[in-house]
């Protein structure tokens, strides 16, 4: 396995919060908690913050081989909503006149691509993306800076304590579940790495929660809940002096890098376990059988979200509850 | 042969899912300027206006449909033409009374449900949609209404998003309103639409206070003061709506403040016993305190008291920065 660094890390967990909360949609938490959403994230982040210092400073043991088996089926269908949530996302924003399954190879493809590569090729195009998004997300802020009214945001407390505490715990099981990944990395975290890690949650959580005030501020509460693309229906109004306008699918390239990443490391770690477990030898024949599998899955059943959120639950139990080392 | 294999492999990916295959020509689609609504004994009759582009010069051109849904009606106008409509850079909706009060959320789900559709045009009420096929008049009608509020402050533009939001908070909302005299189109103040029915049309005074209860004025004359910028924060306490305007006049006159006290004391009084809040200050009372909100939404309007302050300032140097008084 290759070696990766810390701030790869960092980044890497970064795309896969932001990408989880997408697939989740801000619409579905405002639909629960309406603008008490954005006091759902604050808490759920401070929570996540302190479970987060607790378990990387737990001490270190090795699940047995046989274990890791009942991880794949939840990665499977984990994978299969995902994949089937970015083509609609590709179909609804993008291109509408491409078919499913051709878009869904294509797409599946290029992560067998990247995945063949192995894990520092991810890890370095999530470094590059950052970059990319960085950059887009400042220009769209600027540009949609004289849209924003703040008064969309208020009254801040316009649900109950039980609609808050749900949308909370939901936020905590996206914002947690991704560490899930730090078990697949070959060496363990040092002071430092851990240090890393917790600075690059701190950052993640504070441009989620930033960026939700900005979509709040521009649509306001009833067109996130109306619109099914929300943080992609602000970027309908970006526009500078007539010149710069219609940009919407360049700007919408931060999400779906953020989904393509979050794919990939789940594909490579469901490609990683199964080779433990079955015995094929060629590395080309095991990624197109998982990529079909996952083509066929995606495509046949209807998952719904709830077993994805699921599947999410199971990815927090086993990063509580076992070592962040499995592999060696 | 791997390398070759990959690289017609690659090429074949940037090709097809990018939607080439699907391409449209710019000389294949209608782009559609201006859509006029009207819905009569259960057929929706659809005028557009298109825009053509004749050598160097954009010239419009009107087309009609009807049909008994809104998809019908815009498919019939598709099937005229042969070209693809691309409603994409659409300006301005018009609608009928009928259409407003039979059809709106059908109507509002069509541009909502297509994605070519960016939701970035203007919505005014008409009365009769035929006043749309001379295609003269049509032409820059969304910038007509937003000059008219802007330099006259008596109408006021509406946006879909706007009209959206509104009507889903508050089940209340305006259209400015166009009307046809001596075969010009001119904006005639306008209605306001509450629970999908026009209640009242509101011309002249009305609108601009209206609009500056609104924060909407930009130029305006009021009772031989010319305003040449206001601010207008609404705040609520305690029961109180406290009002503060600051405007900007070319010369300052006592009785401007005093005058438009009163009359927005009048104006709010009148539609207080009609239970009508014109002027929307459910918005403030929700900000200021949620739970008195929450508790008297059907009974705040009658509870409230205003509390208004009025300051102004004179700019002698009038719009264009010139010192008459030199």
């Amino acid at each position: 396995m290759n070696r990766i660094k810390n701030y790869e890390i960092s980044v890497l967990l970064f795309f896969l919060t932001q990408s989880q909360f997408f697939i989740y949609g801000l619409n579905s938490f405002t639909k629960e908690s309406g603008r008490a959403t954005i006091i759902a994230m604050i808490l759920g982040s401070i929570i996540g913050f302190f479970l987060l210092k607790l378990t990387l400073s737990k001490k270190y043991f090795t699940l047995k081989k046989k274990s890791l088996f009942l991880l794949i089926p939840f990665l499977v269908l984990h994978l299969s909503y995902i994949l089937n949530q970015t083509i609609h996302f590709i179909t609804y924003n993008v291109v509408s006149t491409i078919s499913y399954y051709l878009l869904a190879a294509a797409f599946l493809l290029l992560v067998v691509f990247c995945v063949k590569r192995g894990l520092k090729t991810i890890t370095r195009s999530a470094f590059i993306y950052l970059i990319t998004s960085i950059f887009l997300f400042c220009i769209t802020f600027l540009l949609l800076f004289p849209k924003m009214d703040f008064s969309n945001v208020l009254p801040l407390m316009d649900s109950s304590t039980f609609e808050i505490g749900k949308s909370l715990f939901i936020y905590l099981l996206i914002s947690i579940s991704p560490y899930f990944y730090l078990s697949i990395f070959e060496r363990k975290l040092d002071k430092e790495g851990e240090k890393r890690i917790v600075r690059g949650y701190i950052l993640t959580h504070i441009f989620l929660i930033f960026n939700t005030l900005i979509i709040f501020s521009i649509l306001g509460l009833e067109l996130i809940n109306l619109y099914p693309y929300p943080e992609i229906s602000i970027f309908k109004k970006v526009s500078f002096l007539n010149v710069i306008d219609r940009m919407e699918t360049i700007f919408s390239l931060t999400y779906f890098l953020a989904l393509f990443l979050q794919f990939a490391i789940g594909f490579y770690t469901l490609h990683f376990l199964m080779r433990r477990i079955l015995p094929i030898k060629k590395e080309e024949v095991s990624l197109l059988l998982l990529a079909t599998i996952l083509f066929f899955f995606s495509a046949s059943f209807s998952l719904s979200r709830n077993i994805w959120l699921v599947t999410l639950g199971v990815h927090l139990l086993f990063y509580l509850f076992t070592s962040k080392s499995v592999i060696h | 042969m791997n390398k070759k294999l990959r690289l017609i492999f690659l090429l074949c990916l940037l090709f097809l899912p990018t939607g080439c295959l699907h391409y449209v020509e710019l000389g294949e689609l209608e782009v559609v300027e201006n859509i006029s609504i009207d819905y009569q004994e259960d057929t929706f009759q659809i005028i557009a206006t298109l825009i053509e582009k004749k050598e160097e010069d954009l010239t419009r051109k009107i087309i009609k449909g009807k049909g008994s849904s809104i998809e019908e009606a815009m498919e019939k106008i598709k099937t005229k033409e042969n070209k693809k409509l691309y409603i994409a850079h659409l300006n301005l909706l018009i609608l009928t009374p009928n259409a407003v009060e039979q059809q709106l959320e059908s109507i509002l789900y069509y541009f909502l449900e297509n994605s070519e559709s960016r939701n970035d045009f203007s919505v005014a009420l008409a009365e009769d949609i035929t006043m749309m096929e001379n295609a003269e008049n049509t032409i820059d009608l969304s910038k007509k209404i937003q000059i008219v509020e802007e330099d006259l402050g008596t109408s006021k533009t509406c946006y879909f998003e706007d009209l959206l939001k509104d009507l889903l908070e508050k089940k209340r909302s305006y259209l400015p309103f166009l009307t046809k005299q001596e075969e010009q189109i001119t904006v005639e103040g306008i209605y306001l639409l509450e629970k999908e029915k026009l209640i009242e049309h509101l011309t002249g005074e009305d609108v601009i206070l209206f609009n500056f209860l609104h924060n909407n004025i930009h130029t305006t004359s009021w009772k031989g003061n010319k305003v040449l910028s206001n601010t207008t924060t609404i705040r609520y306490q305690n029961q109180k709506i406290k009002i503060a305007i600051e405007s900007i006049l070319t010369e300052e006159k006592k009785n401007y403040a005093d005058e438009l006290k009163k009359a927005i004391e009048e104006m709010f009084s009148t539609y207080q016993a009609k239970n009508i809040d014109i002027f929307d200050f459910a918005h403030a009372i929700k900000i200021g305190d949620y739970a008195y909100f929450k508790d008297h939404q059907d009974t705040y309007l009658q509870e409230i008291t205003l509390q208004i302050e009025i300051n102004t300032a004179a700019n002698n140097q009038g719009e264009r920065g010139i010192d008459f008084h030199e």
